[in-house]
């Protein structure tokens, strides 16, 4: 059966709720347009899309991502931000993009999205929980846990350096 | 896209796995891998994509820094002025 659709929200807040998107993405870097849709996504609660330039990149944040920020066990906004913003760094860094641009898959993608959010989101707890993340999504596709966490510590620090 | 699994479900599952007790790791990381089976050529190519990455990674780090760094141009110092 389908979600059914999220509570009614007046207008004052979602300006709200796009003025503090806007706030914490531009913190973290994210050129591009913002915008925020009161609907569930079955994305997580964001996605990012590449546009013809930087300028024309878009981030969308869905209400999922507010309701997930509410939940203290689960990923904040901020977390769900800075992987996205990992998106378009993945995408928009020169020496990044041409690795991810033709040659990596979308698992790879994710998890290299989730290690730049766990380098570039503000608080300790985020990003704790997106190197959680991009571990996670090592394990899960039967990497032993040794070589998952040498690989996930490997990737972030070699990402520290070239970021 | 973060993905639609909790926080909380990804905490305890890798808590599980990262338990000190060596056996249960041991048992957990047998069973995900039973799970994986013989056709699942999917998972053994993403594992291979981000050893492939993380090679890339360095020699991009090892080009950084092997390039030679620009020196910056000193300007050329002032004459002091006359007098002084």
């Amino acid at each position: 059966m389908a979600k059914a659709p999220p509570p009614p929200l007046s207008s004052v807040e979602r300006r709200k709720r796009l003025r503090r998107i806007r706030r914490i993405a531009r913190k973290l870097g994210f050129h591009g347009t913002i915008e925020y849709r009161h609907t569930w996504s079955e994305t997580g609660g964001a996605q990012f899309a590449l546009g013809p330039t930087p300028a024309d990149d878009i981030l969308v944040v869905f209400a999922e991502a507010f309701e997930r920020d509410s939940d203290p066990d689960d990923f904040s906004l901020e977390a769900i931000i800075a992987h996205e913003r990992g998106h378009q760094l993945l995408r928009r860094e020169s020496k990044l993009s041409r690795m991810v641009t033709t040659k990596i898959g979308t698992v790879s993608e994710e998890i290299l999205a989730s290690l730049i959010g766990s380098l570039i989101a503000e608080k300790e707890e985020d990003r704790e929980v997106l190197y959680y993340k991009a571990l996670f999504d090592m394990v899960t596709r039967g990497m032993d846990l040794a070589q998952a966490v040498r690989l996930v510590d490997d990737l972030r620090s070699l990402l520290e350096k070239i970021l | 896209m973060i993905g639609t699994k909790k926080l909380a479900a990804i905490k305890k599952e890798l808590r599980e796995k990262l338990r000190k007790d060596k056996k249960r790791v041991q048992q957990w990381v047998d069973r995900k891998q039973a799970r994986l089976s013989a056709g699942d050529s999917e998972n053994r190519r993403v594992l291979e994509e981000l050893m492939w990455i993380r090679k890339l990674l360095r020699e991009i780090v090892e080009e950084d820094e092997t390039r030679p760094k620009r020196s910056r141009k000193t300007k050329p110092q002032k004459e002091p002025a006359a007098g002084t």
